[in-house]
């Protein structure tokens, strides 16, 4: 029923973040261990190191891809306090090994934040290469690289102060002219008292400046923050990491009501605490059609919403119990699409076969 | 659809259990894990990732027809939509269309289970159950809501449905009767099974003809057997009869038979007085003969053959119920027949959706009930959300085929039908498809051109353009900035033109510069560039005079680059020191007046006295030329 293919990603210490590329072909991991390894897939479907360098001097938190428009960018941000923006550059060499040879280099160290900073985020295409951070002195900061086709010339375009430590932020990707350029943060602030923790701040043509336009009213912690594609719909959806699972919507207010107190219509979609603990991260899957979540009971739990948009639990992703040592004889391996026998998985990488439809009575996860 | 199915259990392999795991989406169905450590644990960090992706049998090759044909009765579907007038006689051609491909399907999912080894046919033995149970499922959604019976008496068909799904036993029946040996009892262990197999289905010809060939077929008892099947009043909307007339005549007749039976004249042969006994409706009979039925609708059609032949549909439900109850059946496909007899759709969907096909069958099905009218779907507060439904379904068959790397466009087709999301989720899609091959590529762009998607068509071609820069094919990179229409990115482009041919005193890909025609005009530079080549060209075949007016022309134009100045001069030099006089004295004039503006670049230093030289001279000699023709 489901496949799963094991990469060894060689990192010496916690990885701290994965980001897969546009076409889900590519895949960065970053770590405690200072490094950033990109990891690129074959036509068989194996994973192949084709990058690792020491990128921080400190843990690396996470790790982002830029639209494909702009090259073959990453972004970086780590508790060394600063972020950074890393191309790849394809050798022009001629010589047999030289050609196609591939390296990273660090097109800029962006060093304005005094603490930690805990998010990187490239801005949705039609703004521009834009780069938003935020960390833990409470700053958010949008980047901006004003010639595309020069990376290494970025300019602090807005600091925003959100006077509490910021641990996640989220774009909205919504590519509609419809409403202004938006972001969403939040903080792990550990103070119950104050009035929210998620921050909803837009970008007004006409100041130039970015204001807060909302705070949602979430006391607990926030960990990790994630808007979804917006489809079309009338109403923005931004999934929550806390102390429980939260899908809110926004439908903004129409302008015509001047005494409106908020910008936006807010409501709690779906709210779950099935994690019975604390919830670390919330990740759309393109589409935005399914959320998965990770928290601190050892699951990642897939949500979907139905044609009624009812949310509920499709699948339950955990260990199964066994240590990777004992099971290292346990399933043979099987390269999906095998039209014939002969491709070899590399050493880093494996394959296994999550049961079978025995009797076909499986649910599909969409 | 069920808020209490409990969700989906999958154990990943080599994980310790309570460890923290993170996922992360690697595009719209794989998910990428990883793992974390409590705080404090002293354990040794793993860091494998793990990929996971749902198998999704669709993707198979012995599929692939199934998943290509039903694609085309799909679209030809949607075409029916927009015609009016009464479309269910076609509805219910392609609804067989379907029944056919799944068929084929079938059958040669058959012939290769018989060919290959035991490992891959464990998963094709898995495909024939799954589609040989939708195709029985279907058949009877055929029946019941695509089909108009007459009459609204659905039996006969019912017992056609039962007969071509079940034909084992009647199989069976026709090679006895082939032989035609008298005593056949005797000779067949089976013939006793096939007489009641043949009784359960209501083929009455078929008992007649086996009990003819009994070894006691002259037997009284015998003879009154033949003779009560022979009169037994069989339903037919077409029949004359009106469905009262019909009851009154069918219950005389079951009631002499079960006086018969009462005076014991068929006791002479067991086999033969349990037979007359269930066609007489009897309903412990029916269950003791469960043992010659793979399915309870076998049973089902037996019991309303012999005791409600005028059954109509609302009463099919309540006996549906009963016997399926009674023989404990709970396959998907089972529940999915006693929703179809209860009539409730809404069930029906549910538990079609379970069947492991991938939602294949949900998604073909409902919309061909959608396309009939016969789609009434109603939530908790009784607003009617069909719609919705019909669009879901049909936006995640898309959408997994999306997946694939050559049934995407097949994909694309049913989310262009989607009318609220369709076009959103395909735009997202389409952007985030591997590239690869320029045919691919090209495919990509077609679909998005098709739907009207301009943004994508650039931004597609724009990073097939940045990808040919990084690997130093340029011209490829100008051909697709150019169909990108993006301005910007051609400048840059062009720029990097001039910029080699400034290095290295080279120009690349002149075949395509020499013949950019109209497409000159999508940037400044680009224009500087094509004219340029020209004047390379001009120059190379001796068109002196020619080249040196596009010489000028691009002096005077103001889209040289700075870089470019002193090689635009320097190329000035041979054309002033022509024999002929080829250059005027304005051109000269305005050569001075460039060399005095732009003539500081470094590289020019050394040519700079040569230059200004070479345009007195060639001044003089236009000067005292000139003259010559204004006296003449």
């Amino acid at each position: 029923m489901f496949e799963a293919h094991s990469i060894n990603a060689e990192h010496k210490d916690l990885i701290h973040d994965i980001a897969y590329d546009f076409y889900g072909q590519r895949m960065a991991t970053c770590s405690s261990d200072h490094y950033v390894k990109v990891w690129d897939e074959d036509e068989h479907g194996n994973w192949h190191l084709s990058a690792s360098w020491k990128a921080h001097s400190g843990p690396v938190w996470k790790v982002t891809w830029a639209h494909p428009e702009f090259g073959q960018v990453l972004a970086t941000c780590s508790s060394d306090r600063t972020a950074a923006v890393w191309e790849e550059i394809v050798g022009e060499g001629s010589g047999p090994g030289e050609r196609g040879m591939r390296h990273w280099v660090r097109r800029t160290n962006l060093v304005d934040s005094r603490k930690s900073v805990t998010d990187v985020k490239f801005a949705p295409k039609t703004l521009g290469l834009l780069l938003a951070t935020c960390s833990e002195d409470g700053v958010i900061r949008i980047y901006e690289a004003p010639d595309v086709m020069n990376l290494s010339q970025w300019t602090l375009q807005h600091d925003i102060s959100c006077k509490l430590q910021c641990s996640c932020l989220s774009w909205n990707p919504s590519l509609s002219r419809l409403h202004p350029p938006m972001i969403a943060v939040g903080s792990d602030d550990s103070n119950p008292s104050s009035d929210g923790k998620v921050f909803i701040y837009e970008y007004s043509e006409s100041s130039r400046r970015w204001t807060k336009t909302q705070t949602l009213n979430i006391v607990d912690p926030i960990h990790d923050i994630a808007f979804a594609p917006n489809l079309g719909r009338s109403f923005h959806t931004l999934a929550i990491a806390s102390k429980d699972v939260q899908v809110i919507t926004l439908k903004p207010v129409l302008d015509n009501v001047q005494s409106a107190s908020s910008r936006f219509e807010i409501n709690v979609a779906a709210q779950f605490s099935d994690h019975d603990s604390t919830v670390w991260r919330v990740c759309w899957n393109i589409m935005g059609t399914i959320l998965a979540s990770s928290g601190d009971d050892g699951c990642v739990r897939l949500w979907k919403d139905n044609y009624i948009n009812n949310w509920k639990c499709v699948a339950v992703l955990k260990g199964d119990g066994t240590s990777a040592q004992s099971a290292e004889t346990s399933t043979a391996a099987t390269p999906p699409n095998h039209s014939t026998g002969i491709q070899q998985t590399s050493s880093t990488t494996r394959y296994y076969k999550l049961g079978s439809i025995s009797h076909p009575n499986q649910v599909p996860w969409h | 659809m069920d808020e209490n199915d409990s969700p989906l259990t999958i154990d990943i392999p080599n994980v310790p259990k309570h460890l923290r795991i993170t996922g992360s989406w690697v595009n719209s169905n794989r998910i990428g894990i990883y793992k974390k450590l409590a705080k404090g644990s002293s354990e040794k960090y793993d860091p494998t990732v793990y990929i996971l992706r749902p198998d999704i049998i669709l993707f198979s090759p012995q599929l692939r027809k199934l998943v290509n044909e039903s694609n085309g009765v799909f679209l030809s579907i949607q075409k029916i939509k927009s015609v009016s007038g009464d479309v269910r006689p076609e509805l219910l051609k392609h609804s067989k269309q379907y029944r056919s491909i799944l068929r084929a399907c079938i059958e040669s999912l058959q012939d290769i289970c018989g060919k290959c080894l035991s490992d891959k046919k464990e998963s094709l033995e898995n495909f024939l159950t799954i589609f040989y149970q939708i195709e029985c499922v279907w058949h009877l959604i055929e029946i019941l809501y695509v089909d108009v019976v007459p009459g609204d008496v659905i039996l006969p068909q019912l017992l056609e449905w039962i007969r071509f799904h079940f034909p084992s036993r009647e199989l069976v029946a026709v090679k006895i009767l082939a032989q035609k040996t008298i005593g056949a009892d005797l000779e067949y262990p089976n013939y006793w099974e096939a007489v009641i197999g043949c009784a359960l289905h209501g083929k009455l010809d078929l008992v007649r003809a086996l009990l003819a060939l009994h070894s006691k077929a002259d037997h009284p008892a015998f003879v009154m057997a033949e003779n009560v099947l022979k009169t037994m009043p069989i339903y037919n909307v077409y029949g004359g009869y009106s469905i009262d007339g019909f009851t009154t005549c069918w219950k005389r007749w079951q009631l002499e038979l079960c006086s018969n039976l009462n005076s014991k004249a068929f006791i002479v042969d067991t086999n033969l007085e349990m037979i007359m006994k269930l066609i007489a409706g009897e309903q412990d009979m029916l269950w003791q003969f469960s043992q010659y039925t793979d399915a309870w609708y076998e049973l089902l059609a037996a019991k309303l053959f012999y005791t409600s032949p005028c059954c109509k549909q609302p009463e099919l439900s309540l006996h549906a119920n009963n016997i399926s109850k009674r023989w404990q059946a709970n396959r998907p496909s089972d529940n999915a027949i006693r929703a179809v007899m209860e009539s409730n759709l809404h069930r029906v969907i549910k538990e079609i959706q379970y069947m492991g096909d991938n939602g294949w069958f949900a998604a073909h099905l409902v919309d061909l009930l959608y396309a009939c009218g016969k789609l009434k779907i109603l939530d908790r507060d009784q607003v009617e959300v069909s719609n919705q439904l019909h669009e879901s379904l049909i936006l995640e068959y898309g959408n997994t085929l999306m997946g694939h790397r050559s049934l995407w466009q097949c994909g694309a087709s049913y989310l262009i039908h989607c009318p609220v999301q369709g076009l959103a989720r395909l735009e997202i899609l389409l952007q985030s498809l591997p590239m690869g091959s320029e045919a691919r590529v090209n495919k990509i762009l077609d679909i998005a051109r098709d739907n009207k998607m301009d943004h994508i068509v650039t931004s597609i071609c724009k990073i097939q353009g940045l990808k040919s820069m990084k690997q130093g094919r340029l011209g490829n990179a100008l051909a697709w900035a150019l169909k990108a229409q993006d301005s910007g990115f051609t400048t840059y482009i062009a720029d990097q033109f001039l910029k080699r041919y400034a290095e290295y005193g080279e120009l690349d890909c002149r075949d395509l510069l020499e013949n950019l025609g109209f497409c000159m005009m999508a940037s400044d530079r680009l224009t500087f560039l094509g004219k340029y080549c020209e004047f390379h060209q001009m120059y190379s075949i001796g068109e002196f005079k020619e080249a040196a007016s596009l010489l000028v022309s691009l002096l005077v134009s103001n889209l040289t680059p700075k870089y470019f100045w002193s090689i635009l001069l320097s190329d000035a030099i041979p054309l002033l020191e022509a024999k002929d006089v080829i250059l005027s004295s304005s051109d000269c004039f305005e050569l001075l007046r460039c060399v005095e503006a732009h003539g500081d670049d470094l590289k020019f230093q050394n040519k700079i006295e040569i230059f200004r030289l070479a345009v007195a001279r060639n001044l003089a000699r236009a000067l005292s030329l000139e003259g010559c023709q204004v006296e003449h």
